[in-house]
């Protein structure tokens, strides 16, 4: 068994940092000594990992179980940066009101269960990463102190999140009773065998695999839960969720659509062609009734779920692995910018997130307001931002994989999308002030909604950088 | 039906009339005892050295009305007891007393299992259910409330026990319990004895907990919950929760001297004064047993209860902590080998 | 065989006592012989190792502290109505839709399993030894994110209990500082 200190090492900083956060907690009244100690933690990591890109040699570690290949390493950048710029939303935010300091260790933890995901060469890998990643989230969805939305939110989470698990590990030991194994490479070996018989039983495992992962990547009709668990979730953790939550899931969807589902029944993928097509049509139209801007968000989350599901159908093309990365990478931006100006504008115990808080805004904080509109116009697709660009590779990628309908009906609803984007940059410019103080001010915030709104317009200006990226050294999904 | 499967079969009844028969004059021994040792004489008036008394409380409980609770989970509260008695005396079976053949050339044990040491732990942790059920179904605030604190306090001293055992599988390196016996501590090295040690105090008080005696026996502590789940209980049934209490406890008796004592084992040194009497079956087992059975007794006639808080506190920080650590510190040493 | 199809009888028995029992501790209590009856098919295969650490994980302390929560609650029966009244007639026909397309598939594909010498071989007698080989080299990995995963729940469930705690105490520690307040400037 090697054990590859190196290739570990990112999730492995992560882990330490968080359980000495853990104890560093106990000592402190204040939560920012642990948040500094965590954003270095994940600063770490992210040199860590950045230095593992472009080398040539294959890496992995425990003989393929964790696999640190172009696609696993993009996804980790996505994740640690997601997790740090959520950490600088954290930092005032906490000390506001939602108080706990092991509200960071548990952020980090959650990380760690990403990363491992997003590596994982095994089903029960990939199994664990999941379970890491929810707990943590489950906890930090019920963070907010005597809010019974923030209670229920955790528990419903908590609760389909168990069942859609139970999915995944049913799928899981059907797999196993097929093949005889755990590692996607000898999975693939023993579907792509000539004596294999047991077809009907592994699609049928595929297909429980899928439910439990299209659960937490919020594809229609698996979304149910998003909206009411991203409102009554702290608003950093809702940030937290629609980007950390949403790479991991996308980066274990992508893995195994790229490499086990093509040996698999056709039945499958026209199963996710039907959940993308409803993602998009209910995840926008369900968007244009909202009047809470966090469940706007959550609708416009489950939209662009679909998009990169859109993506995801092309996985097995260089084309549509690299547009499922670059996508999520602008989507991380500027989904946690957008949830980072909305921090700001909710109240101590993080209530009051109606569209009507927004009124004026352009007035009373003409930056906050211009990062804002940013950001939504980033969301609905905007050139040249970078939203834009992520949608051309999308589209681009689909229609190449011969997708046309669903094509078409992506570029529809992103019309219907940009309607309800741009209907609250209206409000925002064009309504009168309801509220007479307007939220909070902090420069933590301030620095990952500067960093968030540069990086949304630098990769639309420049998308080849990034994309490029993608492409040097290995190829982008280790294949066996 | 095969011969062997005869065999244990009338091995492992002859080992429930053994302990049910001990249970009985264990009363008696118990009530002798706690009678010295408050000034008293205990029980001396059925027969010679009141040595009929069992019989004569055997006769009581059958006869005694056996009042059933008109409220009660008809179906769980007569389970209950029957979950108790079953699990403790088949708990037993395990544990051998002798030497393979040294039973009329058979063996002294009931099953020898490979796992024999998690076997000992599976049927005690079932055996926490009689309890809890006997505590729920009774529909009474008095027995809920022994019912949860049983578990409660099972479950958490289950932790210091299992760790505490810990240290013995990572030295002896195996879970059958004849190899832990025939295991020699003496050619380890001396670096060892010390977590050996601290894991043997950790495991005999964690076993008094487990077993529910004083200072642990909040489930029926009389003075608060007036006798915890066995409150509504009576006649045979309560008998049967009494028999359990006193098999479980031999049970840990001679689990401990299993462990950490070696078993049915003698002193070597005896050898050289009648050969082969360090092997005799039975009679070693019995004597170590002995003694932490009159531990038992003694402990309850020296020590006030724990207050609940007390004792939650000292399982989890005290207890837990120090098993955890002595096992983490056997582990180190085993590893780098020192 | 025989003793597996009765085990397996005992088994489906059991499971299905613990979705339509209405009293939950009578449920809890069908897992426990649900989860009993397979330690001992555990222990027909074999896999002694494996039927111990059934009944003392699931059987002694998991389902233990079910009913403890159980009990603690007083949880009786459900007897309301749902609200969503489609729900229960859609998850019987699930269920059945799911355990149907399971046979299906699993009769319509028989694998032969090797021989029964070939398994026990390859158990050794479900000796423990074995089976820790094996966790600690191939699945290594797994081992050490059970572990963080662990973690993981423990500081979770303690924090949220914990900031539970301490906003009750500061709570009732409010009026104990007036009070004090109010010595003070009497003073």
């Amino acid at each position: 068994m090697d054990i590859n200190w190196l290739v570990i090492s990112p999730p492995l900083v992560l882990l330490i940092t968080a359980s000495v956060g853990v104890l560093m907690g106990l000592s402190f009244r204040s939560t920012r000594p642990v948040a500094l100690l965590s954003l270095l933690g994940v600063l770490v990591a992210l040199v860590l990992n950045a230095q593992l890109f472009g080398r040539s040699e294959p890496l992995s570690a425990f003989g393929l179980r964790y696999q640190a290949d172009t696609s696993a390493l993009a996804f980790n950048t996505l994740i640690l940066l997601g997790t740090a710029l959520v950490l600088l939303v954290s930092f005032d935010a906490l000390e506001r009101g939602l108080g706990g300091s092991e509200y960071y260790p548990l952020m980090l933890l959650s990380a760690t269960g990403g990363m491992v995901m997003a590596a994982a060469g095994d089903f029960i890998t990939l199994l664990l990463g999941l379970e890491i990643l929810s707990l943590a989230v489950y906890v930090l969805s019920a963070w907010r102190p005597n809010a019974r939305e923030s209670e229920e939110a955790g528990m419903k989470y908590f609760l389909l999140g168990a069942f859609a698990s139970a999915f995944l590990i049913y799928g899981i030991a059907l797999m196993y009773g097929a093949t005889g194994h755990f590692t996607y490479a000898r999975v693939v070996e023993q579907l792509q065998a000539q004596a294999f018989t047991q077809t009907a039983l592994a699609t049928l495992a595929g297909a429980f695999i899928l439910g439990g992962l299209a659960f937490k990547a919020a594809f229609a009709p698996f979304h149910q839960w998003s909206p009411d668990v991203y409102t009554g979730a702290p608003t950093p953790v809702t940030a937290f969720m629609s980007v950390v939550v949403k790479a991991a899931a996308f980066a274990a969807l992508l893995r195994v659509f790229a490499l086990v589902y093509p040996n698999l029944n056709g039945a499958l993928t026209q199963a996710l062609v039907v959940l993308v097509a409803l993602t998009l049509i209910i995840g926008n139209l369900a968007a244009l009734t909202q009047r809470s801007v966090k469940r706007l968000l959550a609708y416009s989350a489950v939209a662009h779920a679909g998009y990169l599901g859109l993506a995801l159908l092309a996985a097995d093309t260089d084309g549509g692995a690299r547009a499922v990365i670059w996508y999520l990478t602008a989507y991380t931006f500027m989904n946690v910018g957008a949830f980072a100006v909305l921090s700001l504008l909710t109240d101590r115990n993080d209530r009051g997130d109606d569209v009507e808080r927004f009124a004026g805004l352009g007035k009373t904080r003409p930056y906050l307001a211009f990062a804002m509109t940013l950001f939504l116009l980033s969301l609905a697709g905007i050139p040249p931002l970078a939203g834009f660009i992520g949608k051309i590779f999308v589209f681009q990628a689909a229609l190449q994989a011969g997708y046309t309908v669903l094509a078409i009906i992506a570029i529809l609803t992103s019309v219907v999308a940009a309607f309800y984007y741009v209907r609250l940059i209206s409000v925002i410019y064009f309504r009168e002030p309801e509220y007479a103080e307007v939220g909070s001010k902090s420069a933590m915030t301030g620095v990952a909604i500067a960093v968030a709104a540069l990086a949304t317009v630098a990769l639309g200006v420049v998308p080849g950088w990034w994309y490029g990226l993608l492409g040097v050294g290995r190829q982008l999904l280790a294949g066996f | 039906m095969n011969d062997a499967l005869l065999v244990t079969f009338v091995k492992a009844l002859a080992l429930c009339v053994v302990l049910l028969g001990a249970f009985a004059y264990m009363t008696v021994i118990e009530r002798k005892l706690l009678g010295r040792m408050q000034h008293r004489y205990g029980p001396n008036r059925v027969g010679p050295f009141g040595l009929m008394q069992p019989i004569a409380d055997a006769i009581k409980s059958i006869f005694k009305e056996d009042i059933v609770v008109s409220a009660s989970d008809r179906f769980v509260y007569f389970l209950a007891p029957f979950i108790s008695i079953v699990f403790a005396l088949s708990a037993f079976g395990a544990i051998p007393a002798g030497p393979a053949g040294s039973l009329f050339g058979f063996n002294p044990w009931i099953v020898d299992l490979d796992i024999g040491l998690l076997y000992v732990f599976a049927a005690t942790s079932i055996g926490v259910y009689g309890i809890f059920l006997a505590g729920w179904s009774s529909n009474s605030k008095y027995s809920l409330l022994g019912g949860l604190r049983s578990s409660a306090q099972m479950i958490s001293y289950e932790l210091g026990l299992g760790l505490s055992a810990l240290t013995i599988i990572l030295i002896a390196g195996t879970l059958n319990l004849r190899e832990i016996v025939d295991f020699g501590v003496w050619s380890l090295s001396p670096l060892l004895w010390l977590p050996l040690a601290v894991s043997f105090v950790t495991y005999v008080i964690s076993s008094v907990a487990e077993v529910n005696r004083t200072p642990f026996d909040l489930p029926e502590a009389e003075q608060e919950i007036v006798a915890g789940y066995l409150t509504e209980y009576s006649s045979i049934k309560w008998a049967l929760f009494q028999m359990a209490e006193y098999v479980n406890m031999m049970t840990a008796a001679a689990f401990i001297s299993t462990l950490f004592l070696g078993g049915w084992r003698g002193p070597e040194a005896l050898n050289a004064l009648v050969p082969g009497v360090a092997e005799w079956p039975f009679i070693w087992l019995l004597l170590k047993m002995a003694i932490f059975m009159f531990l038992f007794i003694w402990l309850r006639a020296t020590l006030p209860r724990f207050r609940y808080d007390q004792l939650m506190r000292f399982g989890w920080i005290w207890l837990f902590e120090i098993a955890l650590f002595s096992a983490l510190v056997t582990g180190a040493i085993i590893a780098f080998a020192l | 065989m025989l003793s597996f199809i009765l085990l397996a009888t005992v088994m489906t028995v059991g499971a299905l006592g613990v979705v339509t029992l209405r009293q939950p501790v009578h449920a809890a209590l069908s897992l426990v012989g649900t989860l009993l009856t397979l330690a001992i098919t555990y222990v027909t295969l074999q896999a002694h190792f494996l039927a111990a650490v059934q009944v003392i994980v699931y059987a002694g302390a998991i389902t233990v502290l079910f009913l403890f929560v159980i009990m603690l609650l007083n949880a009786q029966g459900d007897e309301r109505a749902h609200r969503l009244g489609w729900v229960k007639p859609a998850a019987y026909v699930t269920g059945v839709v799911v355990a149907v397309g399971l046979m299906f598939t699993i009769f319509a594909s028989p694998t032969t399993l090797p021989d029964a010498a070939t398994i026990s071989a390859a158990l050794q007698g479900g000796n423990a030894g074995v089976l820790g080989e094996v966790l600690f080299s191939q699945f290594v990995l797994a081992f050490q994110l059970v572990g963080v995963l662990l973690l993981t729940g423990i500081v979770g469930a303690v924090s949220l209990v914990e900031r539970r705690a301490a906003q009750e105490d500061r709570e009732q520690e409010l009026p104990a500082t007036t009070q004090r307040e109010r010595e003070l400037t009497r003073a």
